[in-house]
């Protein structure tokens, strides 16, 4: 059921009693003899609120919608009979004439009067109406519209941001710079590294879907980048049991995590510590599991959260709830996050 | 003259590296007494060494570069280097001789020797100097506390999870305990609901109810019983929560 707007109701009311108004007026003084005003006036106000009021019944209680136009012809129809009907009894009940003479003198000309002005008038209602929702839809469109964009520009600035963190280039440079003082071979294998790096991830903060075999070149060249940094603080394994190269896997899943690892678990530890990722195929799912033997999330736990959280969404977003992301303290010591996903 | 001694501190090799080499040509008189790897390394070498100038790198395992400057007695200059915490770098940047910017580069090293020289010829006023460093201190330490609750530590059995909070439908006080539900799994955990309201972030978290806050990212529908109470439902599964009359106003313009 369409709902019940009685500003709207109540301004059609008044708009149509002006019309009536007017009706009487013209046909007072045009057509028939002005003796009879008050009689003409009331029958015209008597005819269309009776159709107005039968409209907007009819299409009150057919939704509005496809049935606009026969929900207004069906209220046009009852509305003239019940504004004959109404004018029958004010003229022989108040006005002191015969039954018979509203049927004799006055029906046939209410009834066509009824049809030639309620056609017209009831088509502008309706239409007007008509406007009035469709300008509705298009700006209910246009917000829904910009809204996802905004939603899905902000993804990919948040994707954008999490692939290059900004600290990690700094450090990294830092690092080169300081390596052509040292050691200009590495240096140059290490630029090689970051270009390769933001190359493919550059590129890749685009795509909806890569292989699994993609990212997980990504995250080794991510891995080397701190190996040299690191050296023998930071060991790390991927072992790729899947024996398939073209498992279609989102980006951005595996590397944050990685990352997460090193700053919060690896990098702040005194010891160092190992990163290992292991893909398998169990069952129907792809599953992947990196652990870390760092320091535990015990003390940054809100900080790395971020990352985690973000993970956590954007498996959601792709995946719905068959997808799930496991975080659990390894033993003994370090985090295990447990990704599976369905293929 | 004394002869001038400093110690360097990073955890990257690569970088204690390039900074003594840059040293020696900028300050071939500076000596370098020794290089620590870490925070407790760092504040033990200087507590041996006794040095003029400490170089740190902030964020350094076991201690960070902030807490060793901390316990180090006032006589040694400290000199952070760090990729970290830009914002707080351009408020100092002026007039700190203590604190500059990876990547390092010679011009701003410069600077900063020159300003370190300065300060070690005028014994008159040190005090200015460490006033500035307990400044520094201050903003630093501000910028690292987190905001918001982000993970929850969670005991499953022998094993110990951590959910990422945007995963959790609903916290609800049960008992002694708080239920952490999320679309496949329940958890018990002891912190109080009080104490999680206030932890939470307010944008995604909303008390509905004494014993309940909920994820409003997580609503799927709201509700009301025939006792004209409003219900939440959520995402994925039956769980649902009652918004006690006093929350209502929450919802009422949803």
């Amino acid at each position: 059921m369409k709902p019940f707007k009685s500003k709207d109701i109540i301004y059609s009311f008044i708009i149509t009693a002006i019309f009536n108004t007017l009706i009487a007026i013209v046909l007072t003084y045009m057509v028939l003899d002005e003796h009879h005003f008050f009689d003409v006036f009331i029958i015209s106000q008597l005819m269309g609120l009776s159709i107005c009021l039968c409209v907007n019944i009819a299409v009150h209680f057919t939704n509005g919608n496809n049935w606009n136009l026969a929900a207004n012809v069906t209220g046009l129809v009852i509305g003239i009979f019940m504004g004959c009907l109404l004018s029958w009894g004010f003229l022989s009940l108040l006005r002191g004439n015969d039954f018979t003479y509203f049927f004799k003198n006055v029906f046939s000309s209410v009834f066509v009067f009824g049809i030639v002005f309620g056609v017209p008038i009831s088509y502008f209602f309706s239409s007007r109406e008509k406007i009035f929702e469709s300008e509705k839809l298009i700006q209910k469109e246009k917000i829904k519209r910009l809204t996802m964009e905004k939603e899905a520009a902000m993804t990919s600035l948040r994707l954008l941001q999490a692939q290059i963190e900004p600290h990690f280039l700094f450090n990294t440079l830092s690092n080169v710079i300081s390596l052509f003082d040292i050691d200009i071979e590495k240096a140059k294998q290490m630029l090689i590294d970051i270009n390769e790096y933001l190359r493919i991830s550059l590129l890749r903060t685009r795509q909806e879907m890569i292989t699994l075999a993609q990212e997980l070149d990504l995250t080794r060249k991510y891995l080397e980048i701190f190996k040299i940094r690191m050296k023998d603080r930071l060991t790390y394994e991927i072992n790729d049991k899947t024996n398939k190269s073209d498992l279609a896997f989102p980006p951005l899943i595996i590397q944050p995590l990685v990352e997460n690892s090193i700053k919060y678990g690896i990098e702040p530890d005194v010891s160092g510590g190992t990163i290992t990722i292991d893909c398998r195929i169990k069952e129907n799912f792809l599953e992947i599991v990196i652990t870390d033997t760092g320091k535990g999330l015990d003390h940054d736990a809100d900080k790395a959260g971020i990352g985690i959280n973000n993970v956590s969404q954007r498996l959601e977003n792709i995946y719905g709830s068959d997808a799930s992301l496991i975080l659990r303290q390894n033993h003994p010591r370090g985090i295990k996050a447990i990704i599976q996903v369905p293929l | 003259m004394k002869q001038i001694t400093a110690i360097i501190a990073d955890d990257e090799e690569n970088l204690r590296m390039g900074l003594i080499l840059l040293l020696e040509r900028l300050w071939p008189e500076l000596k370098i007494l020794g290089q620590a790897q870490n925070g407790m390394e760092a504040l033990s070498l200087i507590e041996l060494e006794k040095p003029d100038i400490a170089f740190l790198d902030i964020q350094m395992p076991g201690m960070t570069g902030i807490a060793v400057a901390k316990k180090v007695p006032n006589a040694c200059k400290i000199v952070f280097i760090t990729a970290y915490d830009q914002f707080a770098v351009q408020a100092f940047e002026s007039e700190a001789v203590d604190y500059i910017l990876k990547p390092l580069t010679r011009k701003r090293l410069e600077t900063t020797l020159e300003r370190l020289k300065k300060q070690l010829g005028e014994k008159a006023q040190p005090l200015e100097f460490d006033l500035k460093i307990k400044k520094i201190i201050q903003v630093l330490e501000n910028k690292d506390v987190p905001e918001y609750l982000r993970l929850i530590k969670v005991k499953t059995g022998s094993d110990i999870r951590f959910v990422p909070v945007s995963q959790v439908l609903y916290f609800k006080a049960e008992d002694k305990y708080t239920i952490v539900q999320t679309a496949s799994n329940e958890f018990l955990i002891k912190t109080p609901i009080k104490e999680l309201e206030n932890n939470l972030d307010p944008k995604h978290f909303w008390r509905v109810h004494r014993s309940a806050i909920v994820n409003i990212e997580r609503i799927q529908a709201i509700k009301r019983s025939f006792t004209n109470q409003m219900i939440i439902g959520f995402d994925q599964t039956t769980h649902h929560i009652a918004v006690s009359r006093s929350y209502e106003h929450l919802f009422k313009q949803m």
